[in-house]
């Protein structure tokens, strides 16, 4: 699988068109797949209805009705991230994608985070939003990050690490 | 674009999260200002009780409002303890919604929350 490659979404097969995923108190839930991408590593990462629902209401109520937008471009930040990184807070089952994309004039370039959740060999969108640019989660005390993934030319300390 | 979207809603910029001085615990603010306006924590339902004793300790003077939880000047732990109450315990923790009497007669939902939360410990 190469480093970089573009993003391979699709629909999920029958047999997915729905998965179980542990939710923060270990209780089982079903959510209804809207699509599948491959990460950056070849991982499959589901994309639910719920999830996207989530990360909608979390931006709408900060207002952030242009980041809305950008949630079509999350196959993107999974598939082509600047920087992967585990969750220094729960490292056994979160790693978030970082990507600096454009948003509009004015505000120029944005570092977004995709946060997923991987639980019982399922990982799935659990978050999305934008993070202050250059600090990833955790940067003040970056000997706790572990990299999981960072793209060629790129240097950690550009996020803070 | 989200085609449920009224054209009326207006975006307003901030920062982004970036983190506090508080286990797993992220602020962000609007542009231009000094005071946080959202905060994110991908694991309150594990980082719960260092996160409500970092409030307590460094933040205990900030006071907002929550209208979802029809909470009005409520010092930020009690906020928290709210979500954590109503997203993580959901049905676990009985009779959440705090009762409308004057602040100084309120019942404490950080006590009750946090006493279900170590429950387990």
């Amino acid at each position: 699988m190469p480093a970089t490659q573009k993003p391979t979404v699709r629909r999920p097969a029958a047999a997915e068109a729905s998965i179980v995923v542990v939710d923060n108190k270990g209780r089982e839930r079903v959510q209804r797949v809207a699509y599948v991408v491959t990460d950056v590593h070849g991982e499959p990462v589901y994309v639910t209805a719920e999830g996207l629902a989530y990360a909608h209401d979390s931006l709408a109520r900060k207002s952030r009705f242009d980041l809305i937008d950008e949630l079509a471009r999350l196959p993107d930040v999974l598939a082509d991230p600047d920087i992967v990184v585990y969750d220094y807070a729960s490292p056994d089952d979160t790693l978030i994608y970082y990507k600096r994309i454009y948003l509009q004039p004015g505000h120029e370039y944005e570092l977004v985070a995709a946060v997923i959740k991987f639980r019982q060999g399922v990982k799935f969108l659990y978050n999305f939003h934008s993070q202050e640019s250059g600090k990833v989660k955790g940067a003040r005390d970056a000997e706790t990050i572990a990299v999981w993934y960072i793209a060629p030319g790129k240097r950690s300390r550009e996020f803070g690490l | 674009m989200d085609p449920t979207r009224q054209r009326t809603d207006t975006s307003i910029h901030s920062r982004g999260y970036g983190d506090t001085s508080i286990l797993d615990l992220m602020a962000d603010y609007r542009d231009g200002e000094d005071r946080p306006f959202a905060w994110i924590a991908y694991n309150l339902h594990k980082t719960y009780p260092a996160v409500i004793w970092g409030l307590r300790l460094l933040l205990a003077g900030e006071r907002f409002d929550v209208p979802q939880a029809g909470l009005r000047d409520v010092p930020l732990h009690e906020a928290f303890s709210w979500a954590y109450a109503h997203f993580i315990l959901e049905d676990e923790l009985k009779d959440k919604a705090l009762p409308s009497t004057s602040t100084d007669e309120r019942p404490s939902l950080t006590r009750r929350v946090l006493q279900h939360a170590l429950a387990g410990v």
